[in-house]
This record gives C-alpha cells, structure tokens and sequence, in this order.
C-alpha cells in the first residue's frame, strides 16, 4: 500500500501548512497567552485600585470620624466584587471595619503581613491632606482573579486557535483549487493522449498563461519532438530491414558457400550452397548434436583447426585448400576473421581447376611418345626425395639405335623406343621411376638404395641387358638386335645433385660402352 | 557692576520703606477679619488650626481641656471661614455633613445667625467655640486664634 502522504500532493502540503501554523499557532498562542496573562492581572489590578479610589474620599471620611458604620458600608460595598477577598479600614491604629476570612481581630500591621500582596492605601485627611488618618488594605482574591484571567485568556486563545484553522482551511483549499487539480486534471489527459497519431495535451481552463499552461506547452513541444525522433527511427529501421534483406538474399543465393563458426568448429550460420557443397541436409543441422565443422570435413579436420586457430591470432584473412568426400573434391576455403570471435568461411570447390592442374603437370613431365618421365619429370622426382635419403641412378644408352634410325627410318625408331621403356617398365620395381631424357637415354631412379645395396641395382642393370640382348620384332618382318650400355651411380638428396650423379651415371655408361657395349659399369669416386 | 553700584543704595532704600510699612499694618489689625473666640473659663489660650478642624468637623467632641465641645457657625460667614480653615468651599462642607446625616457619629456646628448670638453662646457655655469679625468682639469672650493668619500659612504652604 503506498503512502498517501507521498502520493497526495494536496494531502501533503495540507500536512506541512496545518504543521507550520500548529508550531507557529503553539508559538503565538504561548506569547499572547504569556502577553495576555500580564495585560489582564494589570488590568485586574488597577480595577483594584479603581475600586480603592472610588471609595477612597468616604473612607476618608470615615477614618476621620473613626465612624465605624460608614466604614462598614465601604467594606460590604467592596466585597461584593468578586475580586475582593478582604477589606479592612483603619483609623489610626484601630481598625473600624473589617469583612474577610479570618481577618477579624487582626492588628493593621498583623493585617500587611499576612497578605504581603495587598494593596494598601494611605487615607489623608479630608480637610488636611498632611495628615494621615488611617489606611485602606485590600485583599485581592487571586483565586478569582486566576481564574478570569484564565477565561479571558483562554477565549483569545481559542479565538486565535480557529483564526489559524481557518487560515489553513483556506490554503489548503487554495493549493487543492490552484495547483493539485490542474495537475491531477494534467496528468488524467496526458494518460489518455495518444501521442501516435499526434494529439497534443490541453491546458486546464484558467491555467493557460500560469506555470501549468508553460508546463503543457513544454510536454507539447516534447511530445513533437518525440514524434519526429520516432519517424525518423522508423524510416532508418525501415531501411536497414530492406538492407538486410537484400544482403540475406545474396548470402542466402552466393554461388559460394558461405558460413561462421567460432574457434572450435561449432557452425553458427550457413547458406544454402553450404549445404550443397557439404551435401547436407537442414534437419541434420538443426537436429540435437549438430556436427562441428572438423567432423564435416572428414581427415582434414586438423589442417582446418590449425587455420582457424592462426586466423583468430593473427586476425588475417587464411586460405586453405582441403579435399573432402568421395569422390574427392577439392574446396579452397578462405577463412576471414570477424569482430566477435567467430570466423567468416567461404568456401569454393576447385576440383576442376585441381585436375587441370594435376594433368598439365603430369603431360610437363612425360615423354609423349613412350609415357615415361621426361627430363622435367626426372629432375621434379630427384628434388622431391625426402632429404638425406639415398638412391640409385641407372643410365642407359641403346648401343646401335642411331643404326636402326638410318636403315629403318625415324618410325622404326620410335616402335624401339617404345618396346624398350615397355621392357624397362616390366622390369623395374614399382617404386623405381623411369624417364627418357632425350633420343635414346633412359634413366631409372631406384630410391632408398646406398652403396651396401648395389646388388640390386646390378641385378636390374643385368635383367635389362639380358632383355635387349634378343632381337627385337619391331614389323612383322623386320627384327633388329638392339642392345645396352648402363652406367650407375649413387647419390644422396640433398647431398649430392641430380647433375652432378646424372654426370658420374653418365660416366659409368661411357666406361661401359668402351669396355665393350652389352654391358654395365658403376661410378666409382 | 558699576550699574550696581550706582542703584544699589537706591535699592536699599525701597526696601526699608516696604519694612515699614508692613509693620504698620500688624499694628492695627484689619477691623474685618475673623477670629475665633472661646469662653474665658475654657482654660485655652491659643488653638492650633487641625484641633478646630478636628472639633469643627466632628472628630474631637472634647476641648483639650476636657469639656465637651460645643462649635458655632456665623450663618453668614461659613464660606470665608471654612476657606480660611480647611480650603474647602461651603457646598463641599455641607456634602460632607450629608454624608454622615444617617451614621450619627458626627453632627454639624450649631448654627448662629449674628455675631451677637455668637458672643451670647461662647460668653454662656464653658465648651463653646466661635468664630466672629474682629470689630464684633467683646470682652466676655477670649480670641483663641487669628484666622487670617491661618490663611497667610495656608498659601505660602501651597505656594512654596
């Protein structure tokens, strides 16, 4: 329940007026009553001496005469005021005429002392006003004196009490009429005013000039400036929710799939396309445990956390190619960090652009005319040994095939070259690399092979010769012996280049071809 | 100074003139003026002035002497008299008297209409006591007091 005093403003300030004029009123009436209290025991005194006065020439009188009659009458005529509680005259030192509780038989002077307070009147003579004939005492009853002061104190005081009242009444009247109604009437429309469709707040009949009519203009002038703050908010979100749209319909319509997740893979938004490119459908997406990214891309799962990682760190654009599926494809995805600490992937299949460039390659390095390696392809096998393992080179010449160009022509030449890498071929381990260098020189890469191995090596070496060392149908009615020279040599990558062991290989088959032909040599240092 | 001088016997003069002429005055009485009077027997000789407004107005109704006192007003003289004794004017005397007409503790002096009613009652009553002019005086009275004097005393009282 809330305090009406806090929620009352008329109530309130009701509260703190009655407050003021009480503390004010306690004040005012305390000094009257202080003021008054004074102002009436003077005036009860002096009515007092009044009184003495009034009687005071018969009194003379009757001291004078000591005429205790006349005295008496004096005495009963001032004890009928109320305020008189005892009257004695004397004449000299006797007393005349006495009336007043316990006073009779006192002494004038045991009269004074009894009541210190009375007052006491010297009465001259009538006809000397030298002389002294006696004394007037007047016992004032204080008694009834208190208590008229009392009342007329009392009726000032009440009087003054209600004028208070009355002045509170009429302010909190005031407040309630000037200030409390037109608020409440102020706050009443302003919970009705619908502000949308531009109504504007009225002012209280009467108040259109005064602080309550400026109060309603400033509300007004807000309610306007609100107004135009609101249009402008909405034509601003209407234009960004076109924007959005549109740029949700290229995100959504890209070619490219496009997706976010954050560091550890978990995927917080993707497009259409992402789905195709990952062949997936939304419920798996949406399901319980969605997948995470890593686990979407199968083996590569690691590759793709290192470049997300080092595109969070380093706050750079990363590009990574990734083969996924099976079929495999090929995606190169570039990974673009955002503000938030998510990732921005967007990724684009390559696989075409893959095999063209897996095929280009593979018709750089062979030779088209027996599809062994060329020299391109010999030189790229040597540079692509691991460093520091070893190999074995063959090399070989044919011994009479520039013979067979001439009598036979370029053709038959080609058909022995041929037949002979389809010898090499059948002959050579499936790990050995074969390439034609050129003309008639053949070469045969035996990897992992050292110095303490070159029994295999010879071994091969002796195969290939004892193959070529039969003639060779190359038509139907042409056959010609052909016959080999072989030089080997071995080497180290990293250690020693393929030149400088193609140059020692050679070598070893020039040794073989003037020892003899039909025969194989090895390089030694 | 030296004006003073000059006028200061002058001065002189003048006043011892004034001196004289005063003492003249008292030498021969003023014929008119009142005098109170008292029987010869009564054993007074002089009345100081608050012992006869005290026997005039009723306070003492005993001469000093002891003998009851008996005061007479001249019918036509009240007014001079009671001025010359009490300041008071004549209405004045006769509301205080009706004041205590009921009381009965005080009456009025008895009334005389001619001083020589006044000599008749002072010269035959031994507590008697009057007031005439000097020129109506006899021998069969005694003067007790000088009125007129009372008079001087009063004004320079009330002129200080």
């Amino acid at each position: 329940m809330s305090n009406p005093l806090k929620t009352r403003l008329a109530l309130r300030s009701a509260v703190i007026i009655l407050s003021l004029l009480v503390i004010l009123g306690v004040l005012i009436v305390a000094a009257s009553v202080l003021f008054l209290t004074w102002m009436e025991t003077r005036d009860q005194q002096r009515q007092l001496e009044g009184l003495m006065s009034t009687v005071e020439n018969t009194a003379q009188v009757a001291a004078f005469l000591e005429d205790e009659q006349l005295a008496n009458e004096i005495v009963v005529g001032l004890m009928a005021n109320r305020t008189v509680l005892g009257v004695a005259i004397t004449s000299g030192e006797h007393v005349i005429a006495v009336n007043g509780p316990n006073l009779a038989g006192l002494s004038a002077s045991a009269l004074a002392q009894q009541y210190p307070d009375t007052l006491n009147s010297r009465l001259l003579s009538p006809f000397n006003p030298e002389e002294q004939v006696g004394t007037i005492l007047l016992i004032p009853n204080r008694e009834v004196i208190r208590q008229q002061v009392l009342e007329a104190v009392l009726l000032a005081s009440g009087l003054l009490v209600l004028q208070i009242l009355g002045i509170g009444l009429v302010v909190i009247l005031v407040v309630v009429r000037m200030i409390t109604r037109p608020i409440t009437s102020i706050s009443n429309r302003l919970h009705h005013l619908q502000v949308e469709i531009g109504e504007k707040l009225q002012s209280p009949r009467g108040n259109e000039h005064d602080e309550v009519g400026r109060l309603v203009l400033d509300v007004n002038a807000m309610i306007d400036y609100l107004v135009k703050l609101l249009n402008v908010e909405k034509n601003l979100r209407t234009e960004i929710e076109v924007n959005e749209r549109k740029f949700r319909s290229i995100f959504e319509n890209a070619q490219s799939a496009i997706f976010v997740c954050d560091g550890q893979g978990v995927l917080q938004s993707y497009n259409l396309a992402f789905l195709r490119e990952f062949d997936l459908s939304p419920q798996r997406l949406t399901s319980s445990a969605p997948p995470t990214l890593f686990q979407l891309v199968g083996n590569q799962g690691a590759i793709l956390q290192t470049a997300l990682r080092e595109c969070l760190d380093s706050k750079r654009n990363h590009t990574i190619e990734i083969a996924i599926g099976n079929p495999r494809r090929w995606l190169e995805l570039v990974l673009g960090p955002d503000n938030a600490g998510s990732v921005q992937i967007i990724a684009n299949e390559i696989t075409a652009l893959k095999d063209a460039s897996a095929q280009a390659e593979r018709r750089a390095s062979t030779d088209a005319l027996t599809g062994l390696g060329n020299r391109l392809g010999f030189t790229r096998r040597l540079s692509r040994l691991q460093i520091g393992e070893p190999f074995a080179l063959l090399y070989l010449d044919l011994d009479h095939f520039k013979k067979i160009n001439d009598t036979h022509g370029h053709q038959a030449g080609d058909r022995v070259l041929i037949k002979v890498s389809e010898t090499l071929r059948q002959l050579a381990r499936k790990t050995d690399y074969i390439a034609r260098l050129g003309g008639d020189e053949f070469v045969l890469v035996l990897e992992g092979l050292n110095k303490t191995q070159t029994e295999i090596a010879t071994r091969l070496a002796g195969n290939i010769l004892a193959a070529l060392d039969v003639p060779m149908t190359i038509y139907d009615d042409v056959s010609v012996l052909i016959g080999a020279s072989i030089g080997i040599a071995f080497g180290e990558s990293g250690k020693t280049s393929s030149e400088q062991v193609i140059q020692q290989a050679d070598q070893a088959m020039y040794r073989a071809k003037q020892e003899g032909r039909q025969r194989y040599c090895i390089h030694s240092d | 100074m030296k004006t003073l001088w000059r006028t200061g016997p002058l001065l002189l003069a003048l006043f011892l003139v004034m001196v004289t002429a005063s003492q003249t005055v008292m030498a021969e009485p003023d014929p008119e003026e009142l005098v109170l009077v008292v029987n010869p027997a009564s054993g007074i000789t002089s009345l100081q002035r608050t012992e006869v407004i005290n026997l005039y107005m009723g306070r003492f109704r005993q001469l000093p002497s002891g003998t009851t006192a008996l005061p007479i007003d001249l019918y036509d003289a009240r007014p001079e008299f009671y001025r010359l004794l009490a300041n008071k004017t004549l209405s004045e005397i006769n509301s205080y008297w009706a004041r205590l007409v009921f009381s009965g503790r005080a009456s009025p002096p008895r009334q005389a209409q001619d001083a020589a009613e006044v000599l008749d009652i002072v010269s035959n009553n031994k507590g008697a006591i009057g007031y005439l002019r000097r020129k109506d005086l006899n021998d069969t009275v005694q003067v007790a007091a000088n009125l007129a004097v009372w008079a001087t005393e009063q004004t320079a009282q009330l002129e200080p």
